[in-house]
């Protein structure tokens, strides 16, 4: 038993190592540190649950949270709207698809820290698109969000989509190309609108593939970070701050390594909590649909 | 009336012209059965008629409109594909009643529809199921159903049964056979299955590269083919080919090889052929008899049996007469060894002499 396949285990070896010290390790060692009063150095004594309570004092961190949701719900939905409608329209057989689709798809290239940069000029009233159109001569146009308390957190959505339509694109143009051409034919026959088709049966067969996007684009919202540095900087003021920010912050700006790893086990308590009914499902409808296969 | 004319069609797809001047007429409540290899033009033509696919040039009128610019849906049609194309995520029901929802009919009216539909198929019990839990054959059932609830005039089926293994194809030939004479529906049926074609039809269309060979009831189809083509198509194992040449002798025809001297007095000439003329005669594997003592004014050619092939119902036996390889059906009840000797004889009436050089029917 031991001896099957002995050189694969050996060239697996070094990888398990490494899985078991930097991800399992630090893990169980950021959880450990959460409940010490460590500032700028680490200290191992113990203080119970303080770290938290104070972490959920603050006005900031709630904050956080709160546009952790809002951006995770707009950047999520944008993204799987815009890449859906970019999907349909490339799969009309359209002319120049190649290049198209490596349109859509290159802003996904590009870093969350340039994404964010272009954004913020675009977006600043004083040198983007507000004084672009007011110079077109429409001068009472006014496109300020960005300053703006309660919709900042919107332009780092907006930016953000930007960034991801064209993944989720490419993924679900990948699942239109797969669907039967005689289903298309038998909508034509039954006289089903094409925009009924694209929200009643193609979006189905295509929940798999949204699933997935779900997913992945919840991984990125949960630990964007570097687009609001770039963007905001958290603010104005504490309005567009987010959780991995306020980790990030804490563990070297204001040096308290208690306050940043009790965060940071918070973040990873909720992305488990959404994960794990998640993969749950998924991997109790596999079974299922191999049962019946039978 | 005819239900359907398609005049002048042509359809191609880029530089490659698939159907070219195409001439159909279907008669009110005919099934017809378009016949032919992949790649005949059979799916395209049928697409063209569903209005799916833009013909180039040319008109179809169905039930006496002109419909050539209509959407398939105003068409009067119903459908069925090959790979059932069934809404995956909807249950059966969903699936009969998604395009009458669309078109806004009253809740009851579908409801009756659905209901009749799934009665007719017995699909009732499978009302509540989706496409994933159903075998091919009761895929194939919803799909008709689907069909079924557009109380349309004409139906058009395109391989329908080209996915389901032997028995069920058998089976839901019968059932479909059933549904025409229950409906008495017109209905074009897409097939490269000659058994499906001959046990449905009432009328084959037989193509081949774009054109119609020959359009006949299947009895005509299978008697007196209206060229090599068709005669080579139809039939399994295949009609046997002999090649050789006409005679005059007196005022009788003889075919004549090495081999047979055929006295052609009961054969009925389409076109009358000349002396000398090179020919190739076909005889069904059942039409030629087997150690029958040959009547006077016949013949009867010495033949080495060299396979015997048991179908159950009867039995194919490969010989070698000459040179060429005959295959000839006899009754499964009649012992034939191989390697043995046969007398083998066919009635002139019933074989089919094609000239050699365009293939054509005498």
């Amino acid at each position: 038993m031991l001896m099957r396949n002995l050189a694969a285990k050996i060239a697996l070896t070094p990888m398990m190592i490494i899985v078991a010290v930097v991800y399992v390790g630090c893990i169980l060692w950021t959880f450990r540190t959460s409940f010490t009063s460590s500032r700028v150095l680490p200290t191992y004594d113990f203080v119970g649950w303080d770290q938290y309570a104070a972490l959920f004092r603050s006005t900031r961190w709630i904050v956080s949270l709160e546009n952790m949701f809002i951006f995770g719900a707009a950047y999520i939905l944008g993204c799987l709207i815009v890449g859906y409608l970019m999907a349909i329209f490339i799969d009309q057989r359209v002319r120049g698809e190649n290049t198209l689709r490596t349109i859509y798809l290159y802003p996904h290239a590009m870093s969350f820290i340039v994404t964010g940069l272009i954004w913020q000029w675009m977006l600043n009233p004083t040198l983007g698109l507000q004084d672009f159109v007011r110079n077109l001569g429409w001068e009472s146009f006014s496109f300020n969000w960005i300053v703006d308390r309660d919709l900042a957190i919107f332009t780092v959505a907006i930016a953000g989509i930007w960034h991801g339509s064209g993944f989720v694109m490419a993924l679900l143009l990948a699942g239109l190309r797969g669907i039967d051409a005689e289903i298309w034919k038998v909508s034509k026959i039954d006289g089903i609108p094409a925009w009924r088709m694209y929200i009643q049966v193609i979006l189905p067969i295509l929940l798999p593939m949204v699933l997935t996007c779900v997913f992945l684009l919840s991984a990125q919202a949960v630990k964007s970070f570097d687009i609001v540095v770039a963007m905001t900087n958290g603010g104005p003021g504490i309005a567009t701050e987010v959780p991995a920010k306020y980790v990030m912050d804490y563990l070297f700006e204001r040096s308290n390594i208690g306050r940043a790893t009790a965060a940071a086990t918070v973040m990873l308590v909720m992305v488990i909590s959404i994960a794990a009914p998640l993969l749950y499902l998924r991997s109790f409808r596999k079974e299922r649909q191999s049962g019946a296969g039978k | 009336m005819s239900a359907i004319t398609v005049k002048d069609l042509a359809v191609s797809f880029g530089h490659l012209s698939v159907l070219r001047d195409l001439q159909l007429g279907v008669n009110q409540g005919e099934f017809l059965v378009l016949l032919g290899p992949s790649g005949c033009g059979k799916s395209t033509l049928l697409n063209a008629i569903a209005g799916l696919i833009e013909p180039e040039a040319g008109t179809v009128e169905i039930g006496g409109r002109d419909v050539t610019h209509f959407e398939p849906k105003d068409r009067g049609i119903a459908m069925v594909f090959q790979s059932y194309a069934l809404y995956p995520k909807m249950t059966v029901r969903g699936n009969l009643a998604f395009g009458l929802k669309v078109a806004r009919l009253p809740r009851g009216e579908i409801k009756r529809r659905v209901h009749e539909a799934a009665e007719f198929l017995h699909i009732t019990e499978l009302l509540d199921r989706r496409p994933v839990q159903l075998s091919g054959g009761q895929r194939q059932r919803v799909a008709i159903g689907r069909a079924l609830v557009r109380n349309a005039d004409v139906f058009l089926f395109d391989e329908p049964l080209s996915n389901l293994d032997a028995k069920l194809r058998a089976e839901l030939r019968v059932e479909i056979k059933r549904l025409h004479r229950d409906l008495g529906s017109t209905m074009i049926y897409v097939t490269h299955d000659q058994i499906e074609a001959l046990t449905l039809a009432d009328r084959i269309a037989v193509m081949k590269g774009g054109i119609i060979q020959q359009l006949g009831t299947p009895r005509e189809i299978y008697d007196t083919p209206a060229n090599l083509f068709v005669a080579s198509f139809i039939g399994s194992p295949s009609m046997n080919f002999l090649e050789g040449r006409i005679a005059l002798e007196g005022d009788v025809f003889h075919y004549r090889n090495a081999i047979f001297d055929v006295p052609l007095t009961a054969y009925p000439f389409a076109r009358p052929p000349s002396h000398g003329q090179p020919v190739l005669l076909g005889v069904r594997p059942e039409n030629i008899a087997v150690d029958g003592a040959p009547k006077p004014g016949e013949f009867c050619a010495e033949a080495n049996v060299d396979l015997v092939e048991p179908t159950g119902a009867d039995t194919v036996v490969w010989c070698q007469v000459g040179t060429h390889s005959i295959s000839v059906r006899v009754d499964a009840a009649q012992i034939i060894n191989e390697r043995q000797k046969l007398c083998i004889g066919f009635d002139p009436g019933r074989a089919s002499m094609f000239d050699l050089e365009s293939g054509n029917r005498l």
